[in-house]
């Protein structure tokens, strides 16, 4: 880790106003005439730092906080309190020399124009990124071989199938070289091909150009293919902030079991071999012990009128739970939402 | 220059996706040309203030500065906000503002050449209004080389 942090963050925090509406046409008028307000503490006094070239993870339940520090980060939106520096940058001036240096991939949004080919897009920002014709075109056929995506750049952005959309997303935000990637859920509904094909692309860019990446992902497959630094917030309080590999021993150090039976048993059956988590019908789902998993699946398969079976790292939001249930008292006391 | 001219170019590209579009809201504004055609007509026939010509040169200013003021612009904002374009807008070294600028002026454009061809379907229709109408602004008096045409009979 470098000395100087390319992103920094400190005591990082953003209150919202959110107006409250009740149902009748009555609370209605109300509302226009009268607006109640509650505050949300959607970040709560985050800080942390990240060094040139490193990828980190920003794990988190719906809700947690995640996108509103990206926001924070890149500017969208102004802290209500704490600091921010990305890249030698306040992000919230929003020079033009900030903006160059950073990109945002949100697996929900889109900046793709819908009815025009994907290459449309990228010569629009060619030209607002000043980048010289020669070295657009150099860069568009370096990413799109890097991304397999050559032969689909003269398409329509809505006849691209989601996979192939979220790649030339990629293609678009980081046209300008980007030194700082805040990529938000990237393979978000995308299938297993394609959230492979991003994952890799999103690490040899890494690799290739020292690019600094912090991304936030809801499957665990990403972070753990990406990351080795996890940050964890919960409640717009950050819960961990360290590797991947401690976060996994100390907090889940076990791993999901799902069976299909032959014919149902009674949950007394499951007691032998771990936490009965789900028991419904011919479906079956259980914790078990990490360090004694070979053995409990041989001793299931052996006793058990088993007809498949699955092993799975446990959903992160359980993982998340139960960091925020381990997490000191006074962090858990505090609550997410707050009458103003 | 090398901005304004990629930002007018793909917005005209993206324009002339809905050209149906287009052209189905420039007929939603043929109104006033429908109108022209039933007012020179009465005009003829009758006592008015206005001659037929007249009638036609107002009418046919109607339909061309309707056709010219539309604007969207508030409307496209609204979505970008809604749908959360707007986010990946401001994170680019240019101003907003731009691209709607852009946006807009490439509408007018593309809807530019159904304007004409309602203009020159409807004179196709009705050519007696065509004959009323003289543009050049230094005629706009009261002389029209058509005027016999248009004169009540």
């Amino acid at each position: 880790m470098s000395a100087e942090p390319i992103i920094l963050a400190q005591d990082l925090t953003k209150h919202y106003r959110v107006a409250l509406k009740e149902e009748s046409l009555l609370a209605t008028l109300r509302h226009f005439l009268l607006r109640q307000y509650r505050t949300v503490k959607a970040v709560e006094g985050v800080s942390f730092q990240i060094a040139r070239g490193e990828v980190v993870g920003f794990l988190g339940p719906n809700g947690a906080g995640k996108t509103t520090t990206l926001k924070m980060l890149t500017g969208l939106i102004h802290p209500t309190r704490g600091k921010a520096v990305v890249a030698g940058h306040i992000p919230w001036r929003r020079e033009k020399a900030f903006l160059k240096k950073i990109t945002l991939v949100m697996g929900n949004k889109q900046q793709l124009i819908w009815d025009l080919p994907a290459l449309d897009t990228f010569r629009l920002n060619a030209a607002i990124y000043d980048i010289p014709e020669g070295e657009f075109r150099k860069r568009v056929s370096e990413l799109s071989e890097m991304l397999s995506l050559t032969n689909k750049l003269h398409q329509p952005v809505r006849k691209l199938s989601l996979g192939e959309r979220m790649k030339a997303e990629l293609l678009a935000a980081l046209l300008h070289r980007p030194e700082v990637l805040f990529l938000d859920e990237p393979t978000l509904g995308l299938d297993v091909n394609a959230q492979v094909a991003v994952r890799e692309f999103i690490r040899e860019y890494n690799r290739r150009y020292g690019a600094t990446v912090l991304l936030t992902s809801h499957y665990m497959a990403d972070i753990a293919a990406l990351a080795e630094r996890v940050l964890v917030i919960h409640q717009g309080r950050l819960l961990y902030d360290g590797p991947l590999a401690g976060l996994l021993e100390r907090f889940a150090p076990y791993r999901e079991v799902g069976l299909t039976l032959a014919y149902p048993l009674p949950r007394e059956a499951f007691l032998a071999f771990g936490e009965v988590r789900d028991l419904e019908g011919l479906k079956a789902r259980l914790l078990v012990p990490r360090e004694r998993l070979t053995e409990r699946v041989a001793e299931i398969l052996k006793s058990l009128p088993v007809e498949d079976l699955e092993v799975r790292e446990p959903p992160l939001e359980e993982v998340i739970a139960r960091v925020y249930k381990i997490a000191p008292s006074g962090l858990s006391e505090t609550p997410a939402l707050e009458e103003a | 220059m090398r901005k304004a001219k990629t930002l007018l170019a793909v917005y005209l590209a993206y324009m002339l996706e809905y050209r149906a579009e287009l052209f189905l809201w420039a007929l939603a504004g043929a109104l006033p040309l429908i109108l022209l055609g039933v007012w020179t007509e009465a005009a003829r026939g009758g006592e008015f203030a206005l001659s037929p010509g007249e009638f036609a040169r107002y009418f046919l200013m109607v339909f061309l500065v309707r056709q010219a003021t539309v604007v969207w612009v508030v409307w496209e904002f609204e979505r970008d906000v809604v749908e959360g374009r707007l986010s990946f807008r401001l994170l680019r070294p240019l101003d907003p503002f731009f691209d709607h600028l852009a946006a807009h002026v490439a509408e007018r454009l593309a809807r530019l050449p159904f304007v004409v061809l309602l203009t020159l379907l409807f004179f196709w229709l009705f050519p007696r209004p065509a004959l009323c109408l003289n543009l050049a602004p230094s005629s706009w008096g009261s002389f029209s080389p058509f005027w016999p045409f248009c004169s009540a009979t």
